[in-house]
């Protein structure tokens, strides 16, 4: 238990540097796509969340397309996946759509696998932009 | 054995049992439409219709008969335009649909007989091709016929003959991220079994983003799996995620109704159609078809049983919710409809049935070495185990009786389509049809049955015209009826028609040589004349009957089941005959008497009481045969001693046993009474088949033979008795 608790303080000190330094998930206006790296896993979704969040408002109202860089993602779990749909679904309800840039093969024959390429605007790593 | 054997046994099982079961259908289909000539709009019995045409046509198509599945299409099309109000049930139709029904009866015989001769193949798809083009004129006159191309139903068989995937659907508890499970590896493990061909990810769950807890998991899976894997090996997969999953697999050889139970299983999700034909485990025609079989069932279901739909209208539940339930309801019934009947070869039962026999035999043995040895505590054990095997000997005969109704329900279209052909109107009226009786006599007295109801038809009912000149309704009725009697089974065929004239058939039996001149009939006995051989009253011979060859061979039928055949007729008013046949031909109770040295058996049924024989009343009458009196009753009797011509003094007191058949009594003298007796019938082989009085042979416990009495012929010989010239009783008796 005790281990646990450590574990996840040191998980939220990681997550604040995150934050503070850059550019490990970084958060910018939606003009620029946003970015995200490292492990993209249950563990963390709690603090990717908020920024996916608000980004996905902002598109919905400017009607753009939520664009995001997922080239730097080493690791992708089913709850990061489905954190991905759940906000390609939303795009396209509103009209618009995900764009995920630079997916790494990986990435692009997970989602292949699972059919769910289709929620997507997937563009693999080397599409030109 | 190696698999692929057990395997093919497994399919020649499966294929046995669909032949069974589409018999079934299509007889179901046959009272259907003659049910819905009275009442075309019975929307309970077209749905049924098209349910069993639907049923056949999934099955052939399992078993890769297209031909079958081709043909039933276009039937089931029609009685689809029917279900939807766009046709109407009428005369021209329901013929054409009764052929259908022959056409597919006819394939099935062909492909169970695996008869690829081309003429005879031939000859089958010209009639095939001469009924579906019938057909098709229904279908081509509605302008949104929905028939499919004979092309698209190949696709779509292919589709689901191919596929020897397995099929798994998997939905995640919601906890299961917390519970540090990652179903993507769960799936990824999976596919370490064999090749993961297609996955579908199931996102309807899914929440808004806004209200997305990221740590919640939403997502179902479904899975099409090529895999080796035995069904143990693809679910020990999901070991690790035991109650964060709910994991449902189908197997390779799976149908698409597996598929509509999945559905109804998973009942919140209304896309899980979609997903499985994305997921290419059914195609969309075939969820279709399942599909809207599920509803007209559950539509059927409602119309029965309307308390969902007052629920629904109550508000105390959701008309999905009821659905769900009915649908549900509806798969347990038809499952607990096929676990109710186990199909048992009829061999294995008729090996019983003698296995049970000897049983019986040896039992008696014991008996009496056990008296013999007057050990009374063997003679307690062995009676205990009579009555043991007395009921095993019930038991197994039970086993073999069924419900007459089925052969009875034959004759409908029989009826319907004679009545049609001679131009009569005949109503069919069916009594007693859970009446049971030994399988084997049914099987046996289908023929003379149609042979007496055909002969009803065609020379009892008269025409419409004739009817109304003589008062009576346009339409003739035939009955069916039948009852138990005293360990017989009665069928009564009666009609209402113009009855047997007892001086034409007289008149005609002279003309034939076949009475004497001079010879006095009464009533019955000129009635009876119709029974002999070469006679017909029918003035003109059709197809159906009246070449005179029919009424004698179904006495001889009857009487070579140990039955009689009674005629009862009317000038005017009808007919009825009325067949008397033994409830089964293995295992009789018997009374055992003695008469000489001989033993010999009186089946138990017929005995009504037995007394002590009045001796000086006997000796006054003489002879073998007389009256006495029975409590101020006149019963005829015969003398068994002189019957079977035993030589020697009769003991000083001896019996009678008094005897019923039918509405007579007669007593039997015999010289000492033994007592309840169980029999195992052998019979007496062709040598003795024209024995008279005795009906066949049974061997007691001490390996003796006792011969076994045919009362009613013995009775005859007591109410004829006044004819002593054995070759006048031999014309007059029949």
């Amino acid at each position: 238990m005790a281990d646990e608790d450590e574990n996840l303080e040191a998980l939220f000190e990681q997550v604040a540097a995150m934050h503070a330094h850059s550019p490990a998930i970084e958060l910018l206006p939606v003009s620029a796509p946003l970015s995200l790296s490292g492990e993209l896993t249950v563990d963390v979704l709690a603090d990717v969340n908020p920024g996916l969040q608000d980004a996905l408002v902002e598109a919905k109202q400017q009607q753009m397309p939520m664009r995001l860089h997922v080239g730097a993602i080493t690791a992708c779990d089913t709850a990061g996946l489905q954190l991905l749909l759940v906000m390609a679904i939303g795009a396209r309800a509103a009209g618009t759509t995900l764009e995920l840039c630079d997916a790494t093969a990986a990435m692009v024959s997970m989602l292949d696998r699972f059919g769910l390429s289709r929620y997507f605007n997937v563009r693999p790593t080397g599409w030109a932009q | 054995m190696n698999a692929q054997a057990a395997l093919d046994e497994d399919l020649e099982g499966m294929l046995a049992m669909f032949f069974a079961e589409a018999r079934d259908m299509l007889a179901q289909i046959e009272t259907g439409l003659l049910l819905l000539e009275n009442t075309p709009k019975d929307h309970d019995t077209i749905d049924a219709l098209f349910r069993v045409a639907h049923t056949i046509k999934g099955s052939a198509g399992m078993f890769g008969m297209h031909r079958v599945v081709e043909f039933t299409h276009e039937v089931e099309s029609v009685l689809d335009l029917v279900r939807n109000d766009e046709l109407t049930i009428d005369v021209a139709l329901s013929n054409l649909l009764l052929q259908s029904a022959d056409v597919i009866g006819a394939l099935l015989t062909q492909f169970e007989n695996n008869i690829v001769a081309p003429d005879q193949l031939g000859e089958m798809d010209r009639q095939a091709a001469g009924v579906a083009s019938g057909l098709r004129r229904y279908l081509d006159a509605e302008a949104c016929a929905p028939a499919l191309p004979p092309s698209a139903v190949d696709a779509k068989l292919a589709s689901s003959e191919l596929d020897n995937s397995w099929h798994v659907s998997l939905r995640f508890g919601i906890d299961t991220f917390r519970n540090g499970i990652d179903p993507v590896s769960v799936i990824t493990y999976l596919g370490t079994l064999g090749e993961l061909l297609q996955i579908v990810t199931m996102v309807d769950k899914l929440p808004a983003a806004e209200e997305l807890d990221p740590t919640s998991c939403y997502l179902g899976f479904e899975i099409r799996l090529r895999s080796e894997a035995t069904h143990a090996q693809i679910m020990a997969a999901f070991d690790v995620v035991a109650g964060d999953c709910i994991v449902h697999i189908l197997p390779p050889n799976r149908r698409d109704a597996d598929f509509i139970t999945l559905m109804s299983e998973l009942p919140d999700e209304k896309r899980l159609g979609d997903l499985l034909v994305e997921c290419g485990a059914i195609t969309r025609g075939a969820l279709e078809d399942a599909l809207s079989c599920q509803r007209d069932a559950a539509a059927g279901l409602q119309k029965q049983q309307p308390i969902g739909k007052i629920l629904v209208e109550q508000g105390t539940v959701s008309a999905t919710v009821v659905d769900a339930a009915l649908t549900r309801q509806l798969h347990m019934e038809s499952r607990s409809e096929t676990s109710r009947f186990v199909r048992v070869p009829a061999d294995k039962l008729d090996d019983l049935i003698n296995l049970v026999g000897e049983l019986v035999i040896c039992g008696a043995n014991a008996q009496l070495q056990a008296e013999n040895l007057r050990a009374q505590a063997l003679i307690e054990t062995t009676e205990q185990m009579s009555g043991l095997v007395e009921e095993i000997r019930n038991g197994t005969l039970a086993l073999r009786m069924v419900q007459i109704g089925e052969s009875f329900s034959r004759f409908r279209r029989v009826v319907r389509d004679t009545a049609a052909e001679l131009g009569k109107e005949i109503v069919l009226e069916i009594e007693g049809a859970d009446t049971e009786l030994d399988k084997s006599v049914v099987e046996k007295i289908g023929d003379p049955l149609m042979h007496l109801v055909r002969n009803s038809m065609d020379h009892g009912i008269e025409t419409p015209a004739v009817r109304l000149a003589a008062g009576k309704p346009a339409h003739g009725t035939l009955r069916l009826a039948a009852h138990h009697d005293c360990g017989h089974i009665v069928i009564r065929v009666s009609d209402d028609g113009r009855g047997l004239d007892g001086d034409k058939l007289l008149a005609k039996a002279r003309a034939r040589g076949l009475v004497g001149a001079s010879q006095i009939l009464t009533e019955a006995e000129k009635r009876n004349l119709i029974l002999l051989p070469g006679f017909s009253t029918a003035e003109t011979v059709t197809n159906l009957s009246g070449r005179g060859v029919g009424m004698d061979v179904v006495r001889k039928n009857i009487e070579a089941l140990r039955g009689n055949v009674v005629l009862l007729s009317e000038v005017g008013v009808g007919t009825t005959i009325e067949i008397r046949l033994p409830l089964t031909l293995a295992i009789i109770d018997g009374f055992l008497v003695r008469i000489g040295k001989s033993y010999y058996v009186i089946p138990l049924h017929s005995v009504v009481e037995c007394i002590d024989a009045p001796d000086e009343r006997m000796r006054a009458n003489g002879g073998w045969a007389g009256h006495f009196d029975l409590r101020d009753m006149v019963l005829p009797f015969v003398e068994l001693r002189e019957v079977f011509n035993f030589k020697g003094a009769a003991p000083e007191r001896r019996s009678i046993v008094v005897v019923r058949t039918g509405d007579s009594l007669a007593g039997l003298v015999v010289d000492q009474l033994l007592g309840e007796y169980q029999t195992v019938i052998k019979p007496l082989g062709k040598l003795f088949g024209r024995l008279r009085g005795i009906s066949g042979s049974t061997v007691m416990g001490s390996g003796e033979v006792a011969l076994i009495l045919d009362v009613p012929a013995l009775v005859r010989l007591t109410t004829e008795q006044q004819h002593t010239d054995a070759l006048t009783e031999e014309t007059c008796r029949l």
